[in-house]
C-alpha cells in the first residue's frame, strides 16, 4: 500500500496547474462538492463512503492526462477518473485525492470505410448514435443510459436488451490509448505500429483483455483516453425521425422495418419456453419481460399519476398475475420487409402455441436505440438499488429472481416497494445464450424504515442479504464484483479472481493509486470494515474474502458439496439450455 | 414553491446526477457538436451546472459549506436560461429552477453576490431601468404615436424596447394598429423587475412589482401585452408567483405580442404584402418558451412515496415542464411571411440553446455571454441561416453583439420588426 501524503502538496497542486492551466484545476469546496452523489444519490451501494476530492483537474487530452499521472505517481497522490459520473465507480473514498474529470475529452472521429468511431471518454451514447445514423451505422445504448461514457461502458457491463442479438458489446473493442498508473503510454492493436485505429489485435498478447469484462476494473489499470469501437451497418435505408417532446419525446418506427411486439403469457412457464423458441428459431431484436413497474411507469403523467394507478389497481394485479407476464419482443427486418414479415409469423405461430395474447403497444423507440433512460429508476420511489444483476442461464436468471423475491418479501417489505410479486427484469443475451436477471428494489428514502433506521441501512442489508442468498443456494452472483462468490473463494471455483487481481494490480499499478480505493479495493474493507461490524455486523463476512480455505470451510457447513459446486449447477444448466 | 431554501432540500436531495439538466433530450441529440443545453457547464464544466448547483445548495442548507473564493461564481455564473429545468422534469419533475432561484435570494440576503449586480439593482431604483437612462424619457419612443385614452389592452413596452431598442416598441405598435387593436401604454411603466428577479434581489423586485401591479389595476384593463420575453415571464409567471396566486387569477391576461396575432395571421386577418427573401433561423427566447408556462398556483404537502397531496381545495400539482410555451406562434407568423424561409436550429423548443444575455451573465460575466452567444451563431450558420430571428430585445441585443464580434454576416431581428415590415404596404 502507497503512503499517501496527507493533504496536496502545495507543489504538486502547482505542477498540475501548469499543465491544465488556472482554468481548468480547482480545489474549492463549493466545485470539489460537486464530486460525490450527496443527497439520495449516496444510500446506494456504490456511493457509499465516497468523499469530495481534494482537487479536480480537466485535461484536454492524452498528453495532459499522462502529465497529471506522472504528477500522482511523483507525489503518491491517489487519484480517481470520472467521464459522464452518472455511475459513481470512479467516486474516491480516500481523502485528498485528485479527481482527473475527462469531460473536456468528448471527441468523435470515424472511420466510416472499416466501421468504426473513434471516442474519448467524454463522448456519450446519444451523439454516437445520432452521427452514427447519419453514416449507416449504429451500435446499441446500454441500460446505463444514453448520458452515459461510451468509453466507461466499453469497459464494464454495457448491455441492454439488444445485447440479444449484438451481443456484449465488450467483444467490439478495438484499438485503445490506454495511459498506465505511472503515467506511461500504451497502445494496442493496430496503433501499435501505425495511427489506425481500426484493428484490436497486435504484436504480442492482447492486452484488451485486461480492459474488459462484465464487471471490469473500474479505472484501476489506468485511463483509457481513447477507444475504437466497431459499430454494426444499421438495418433501415432512412434514419428514425425525432417525434413528441418532453416526456413523449421518441424515435417514430418505420413499422416495415422494426416493430414492438407485446404478448400477455398465461403463465410464466409459457413466458420462459417463449423465451427459448424465439431465439431456437433465430429470430428477433430484443427480448425481455419488463417488470410491472416499468410498464405503468411508462403511462403515468408525473410520479403521483403513477402512484394512484398502482395503488388503485393493486387488487387487479395481484388477481391476475397474467398481467405482469408481459414478454416484450422487438423485430427488426435488418435485410428488407421481408425478413420482418417472416419473423412476425414465426413469431406469431410460437405465440399461438403457447397461448400469448397479443397487445397494444406504442411503435417507436424511447429507449435502447438512441435513448436509455436510467435516471427513471429513482423516479418512483426516490430510492433505488439493482441488488443483482447476473448473466447466466435463462433459468438460473428465474430461479436467482425468485430467490431474490422471497427474500425481499420476506426480510424487506415493507420498507421496499411492493411490486406485487416481481421477480425482476428478465432478458436474453447474445441470442438466448445468456439469461439476465436485474433485480432492482425501490424504497422511500423519507420514509420511516422501522428496524433498519435509515434508507442507507436498508439497501445495505439488503444487497448483502441478496448476495448470502446466493452463496446459500450455489446461485451465481455478479453484483458483488470481487467480493462475490467468484471472488470469495479459491481453488474450488477455478482461478481465484482475487489473487488474479491482486497480482494484475501489483503489476500495474505499484503504487497503488489509481482509482483508489473502489469498492474492490482492500483499503475500503479495512477503512469501513469496523464501522460496518459495529452498524452491520458485517466483519466476519469480510475477512472471508481473504481466506479461500475459510470459505470454503463455510460452504461445507452448509452442506454444499464445493468440488462439484460450480462445474455442476454452471455447466449442466448451460447444456441443456444451449442443447 | 416558496423562496426559502429549506423548502427545496427536497429537490436537491433527490437529483441523482442523470445530467438530463446539462444535456439536449437524447431523442433529439443532433451530434456530437452541439450537445448541451447548458451553456454555464459548456463554458466553465466543474460544477457550473444544476447538478452541481444542487450539491452547493443542499451543502449551504445543511450547513456543510460556507462562504468560499469559487462558491458566487459556481452559483452565478448561469445565464438563468430555465434549460436544465425542462430537462429534469422530462425524467424526474424536480423544481430546477426554482430552486436556483431561491439559493441565488438565499445567497444575496447574506450579501454573497457578484458585486457588478449593484449597479443594476441602485439603477432601477433610482431611475427604474437598468440601464441607468433618466425616467422621464422612457416614453420617447412614442414619437407622435396616437395612443387611445382608454383601452382594453395595455402595451408594456419594457426598458429595452423603451430606451436601446425603441425600433421594437414601434413595430409593436405598428402592428397592433394594422391589426386593429386599440390599446395605451401602462401609465408611469416602470421596469418589470425582471433582472431583479434573476439576479436573487427579491425585495427590489417586489417593489417593482407592486409598482407596476398597482399602475394596472388603475387601468382597469383586461390585457398586457408585451414584445419582450422577459417581461413577458415576469407577468406571466413571477408575478403571480411572488403573490401566491396563478397566471389566471392576477386580473388580467398576459399575451406576448406573437401570441396575439399568430391567430390574425392565421385566419387572414392580418395580411403580408411585402416578400422578404430571407432564409431565417428562429431563436426560441428562454423566458417566451420553456419558461413561461403558466404558473399555478399549488399548496400541500408532500405524502408517502413523496407523492404531492394538494391542501384541501386545490388540484393536483401541474408541473411546469416548459411545453406549454410560446413555440408554435412565432414559427406560424414567419412561415406565412412571403418569401421567408423558416429553419430550426438543431436545439429548439424547451432545449433551444440561451443567447447568453440573461439572468445577470451580461453584468457580471461578460465571457458566459460571449461564449453563449458565440455558440447559438454557429449553430446557426450549420442550418444556412441568413437571419436570426427572435422575440426578445435581450436576444436580439446579444446576437446582434456577438455577430459583430465574431464579424459574422448574420441579420439579427426582432420578430416584431419582420412583421411590421411584411405587413407594410
Amino acid at each position: 500500500m502507497s503512503k499517501v501524503p496527507e493533504g496536496i502538496p502545495k507543489t504538486a497542486y502547482n505542477a498540475l496547474k501548469s499543465i491544465v492551466g488556472e482554468e481548468f484545476i480547482s480545489d474549492d469546496p463549493a466545485i470539489t462538492e460537486n464530486y460525490v452523489k450527496s443527497g439520495e444519490g449516496q444510500d446506494t451501494i456504490y456511493q457509499r463512503g465516497l468523499r469530495p476530492p481534494g482537487v479536480v483537474v480537466l485535461p484536454k487530452n492524452t498528453a495532459e492526462v499522462q502529465k497529471i499521472v506522472k504528477v500522482c505517481y511523483h507525489y503518491n497522490l491517489p487519484y480517481s477518473v470520472a467521464s459522464s459520473f452518472w455511475a459513481t465507480h470512479c467516486g474516491g473514498k480516500t481523502p485528498f485525492y485528485v479527481t482527473l474529470d475527462l469531460a473536456r475529452m468528448r471527441s468523435l472521429k470515424w472511420d466510416e470505410k472499416h466501421m468504426v468511431a473513434i471516442v474519448e471518454p467524454g463522448c456519450i451514447y446519444s451523439p454516437l448514435q445520432a452521427e452514427a445514423q447519419e453514416r449507416g451505422l449504429y451500435t446499441l445504448t446500454p441500460g446505463g443510459g444514453s448520458q452515459a461514457s461510451v468509453v466507461a461502458n466499453h469497459l464494464t457491463y454495457n448491455y441492454s436488451p439488444l445485447s440479444y442479438r449484438l451481443g456484449f458489446p465488450t467483444r467490439r473493442l478495438l484499438a485503445v490509448e490506454w495511459v498506465l498508473p505511472d503515467g506511461e503510454l500504451i497502445t494496442l492493436g493496430s496503433l501499435t505500429n501505425s495511427d489506425d485505429y481500426f484493428w484490436g489485435e497486435g504484436p504480442g498478447p492482447d492486452l484488451r483483455g485486461l480492459l474488459r469484462g462484465a464487471v471490469g476494473w473500474w479505472g484501476k489499470v489506468g485511463i483509457i483516453t481513447r477507444m475504437a469501437i466497431k459499430m454494426h451497418p444499421l438495418f433501415l435505408p432512412e434514419r428514425m425521425v425525432p417525434e413528441e417532446r418532453g416526456m413523449l419525446s421518441t424515435l417514430k418506427f418505420p413499422e416495415n422495418r422494426i416493430r414492438w411486439y407485446n404478448f400477455s403469457m398465461p403463465s410464466e412457464e409459457a413466458l420462459v419456453k417463449a423465451m427459448r423458441e424465439i431465439p431456437r428459431s433465430e429470430i428477433g431484436a430484443a427480448i425481455m419481460k419488463v417488470p410491472l413497474l416499468w410498464r405503468y411507469r411508462a403511462k403515468s403523467k408525473s410520479r403521483e399519476d403513477f402512484w394512484k394507478k398502482w395503488i388503485e389497481e393493486e387488487a387487479k394485479i395481484k388477481s391476475s398475475r397474467a398481467t405482469s407476464l408481459i414478454l416484450r419482443i422487438l423485430l427488426i427486418g435488418y435485410t428488407s420487409e421481408k425478413q420482418l414479415q417472416y419473423e412476425e409469423k414465426v413469431l406469431l405461430q410460437i405465440m399461438k402455441e403457447l397461448g400469448g395474447e397479443l397487445r397494444k403497444t406504442k411503435q417507436s423507440d424511447q429507449s435502447w436505440i438512441k435513448n436509455a433512460d436510467s435516471a427513471g429508476m429513482w423516479w418512483p420511489a426516490g430510492g433505488y438499488v439493482s441488488v443483482e444483476f447476473v448473466i447466466d442461464t435463462l433459468s438460473h436468471a428465474f430461479a436467482r429472481g425468485k430467490t431474490l423475491l422471497k427474500e425481499k418479501e420476506t426480510k424487506f417489505t415493507p420498507p421496499m416497494m411492493d411490486e406485487y410479486g416481481e421477480e425482476g427484469w428478465h432478458q436474453l443475451i447474445e441470442f438466448g445464450h445468456c439469461g439476465y436477471l436485474e433485480f432492482l428494489v425501490q424504497w422511500d428514502p423519507r420514509e420511516p424504515m422501522g428496524k433498519y433506521k435509515s434508507g442507507e441501512y436498508l439497501s445495505w442489508e439488503h444487497w448483502v442479504a441478496a448476495q448470502r442468498t446466493a452463496i446459500d443456494r450455489g446461485q451465481f452472483t455478479a453484483n458483488l464484483g470481487a467480493l462475490s462468490v467468484m471472488g470469495l473463494t479459491s481453488e474450488p471455483f477455478g482461478p481465484n479472481y482475487g489473487d488474479i487481481y491482486e497480482k494484475l494490480r501489483q503489476a500495474i499499478d505499484p503504487k497503488d493509486i489509481s482509482n483508489i480505493p473502489t469498492d474492490f479495493h482492500d483499503r475500503v474493507i479495512h477503512e469501513f470494515a469496523p464501522e460496518w461490524e459495529k452498524k452491520y455486523n458485517y466483519k466476519p463476512w469480510m475477512e472471508l474474502k481473504h481466506d479461500g480455505k475459510e470459505w470454503w470451510k463455510v460452504l461445507t457447513s452448509r452442506g454444499i458439496e464445493w468440488r462439484d459446486c460450480l462445474p455442476k449447477w454452471y455447466w449442466d444448466r448451460d447444456d441443456k439450455e444451449i442443447g | 414553491m416558496s423562496f426559502i431554501l429549506e423548502d427545496y432540500i427536497y429537490d436537491m436531495r433527490r437529483c441523482m446526477r442523470c445530467s438530463s439538466c446539462k444535456w439536449i433530450d437524447h431523442i433529439y441529440m443532433p451530434n456530437n457538436r452541439f450537445v448541451y443545453r447548458c451553456p454555464s457547464y459548456g463554458k466553465y464544466y466543474f460544477a457550473q451546472v444544476a447538478y452541481g448547483r444542487m450539491k452547493v445548495g443542499l451543502a449551504l442548507a445543511e450547513g456543510r459549506l460556507g462562504k468560499t473564493p469559487k462558491l458566487v461564481d459556481t452559483v452565478f455564473q448561469c445565464t438563468m436560461c430555465g434549460a436544465c429545468d425542462s430537462g429534469c422534469k422530462r425524467n424526474l419533475d424536480l423544481e430546477i429552477l426554482n430552486g436556483l432561484e431561491t439559493i441565488r435570494g438565499w445567497m444575496v440576503e447574506k450579501g454573497w453576490y457578484p458585486r457588478a449586480y449593484d449597479k443594476v439593482v441602485s439603477s432601477i431604483e433610482k431611475n427604474h431601468n437598468k440601464f441607468g437612462f433618466p425616467h422621464e424619457s422612457r416614453t420617447q419612443w412614442v414619437n407622435g404615436t396616437k395612443l387611445e385614452k382608454k383601452a382594453e389592452t395595455i402595451y408594456f413596452a419594457g426598458c429595452a424596447a423603451s430606451y436601446t431598442n425603441k425600433e421594437i416598441a414601434q413595430s409593436t405598435v405598428k402592428i397592433l394598429k394594422e391589426a386593429g387593436i386599440k390599446f395605451n401604454l401602462l401609465p408611469e411603466e416602470e421596469c418589470c423587475g425582471h433582472p431583479l428577479f434573476a439576479m436573487g434581489h427579491f425585495k427590489a423586485f417586489q417593489k417593482q412589482l407592486d409598482h407596476n401591479l398597482a399602475m394596472m389595476k388603475k387601468t382597469g384593463a383586461k390585457r398586457l401585452v408585451t414584445s419582450c420575453a422577459e417581461c413577458y415571464k415576469t407577468w406571466k409567471v413571477d408575478y403571480p408567483r411572488w403573490l401566491k396566486r396563478s397566471t389566471k387569477d392576477i386580473g388580467f391576461e398576459v399575451v406576448h405580442i406573437t401570441e396575439l396575432i399568430a391567430p390574425l395571421v392565421a385566419n387572414g386577418t392580418l395580411k403580408f404584402f411585402n416578400s422578404l427573401e430571407l432564409k431565417m433561423a428562429w431563436h426560441d427566447p428562454c423566458n417566451l418558451g420553456r419558461m413561461s408556462d403558466p404558473w399555478t398556483h399549488w399548496e400541500g404537502t408532500r405524502g408517502k412515496w413523496a407523492c404531492l397531496e394538494p391542501k384541501e381545495g386545490f388540484p393536483p400539482k401541474e408541473f411546469r415542464r416548459g411545453m406549454n410555451g410560446i413555440y408554435d406562434q412565432p414559427r406560424t407568423i414567419l412561415s406565412r411571411i412571403p418569401g421567408v424561409e423558416v429553419l430550426e436550429m438543431p436545439r429548439h423548443h424547451e432545449f433551444s440553446w440561451c443567447c447568453g444575455g440573461h439572468g445577470g451573465a451580461p453584468e457580471a460575466y461578460p465571457d458566459l455571454v460571449a461564449y453563449t452567444v458565440s455558440e447559438r451563431l454557429e449553430e446557426a450558420k450549420t442550418v444556412g441561416a441568413e437571419a436570426i430571428v427572435s422575440a426578445c430585445p435581450y436576444c436580439k441585443q446579444t446576437l446582434l453583439s456577438g455577430t459583430k464580434d465574431r464579424k459574422d454576416s448574420f441579420k439579427i431581428y426582432d420578430i416584431t420588426e419582420i412583421i411590421a415590415q411584411a405587413m407594410s404596404r
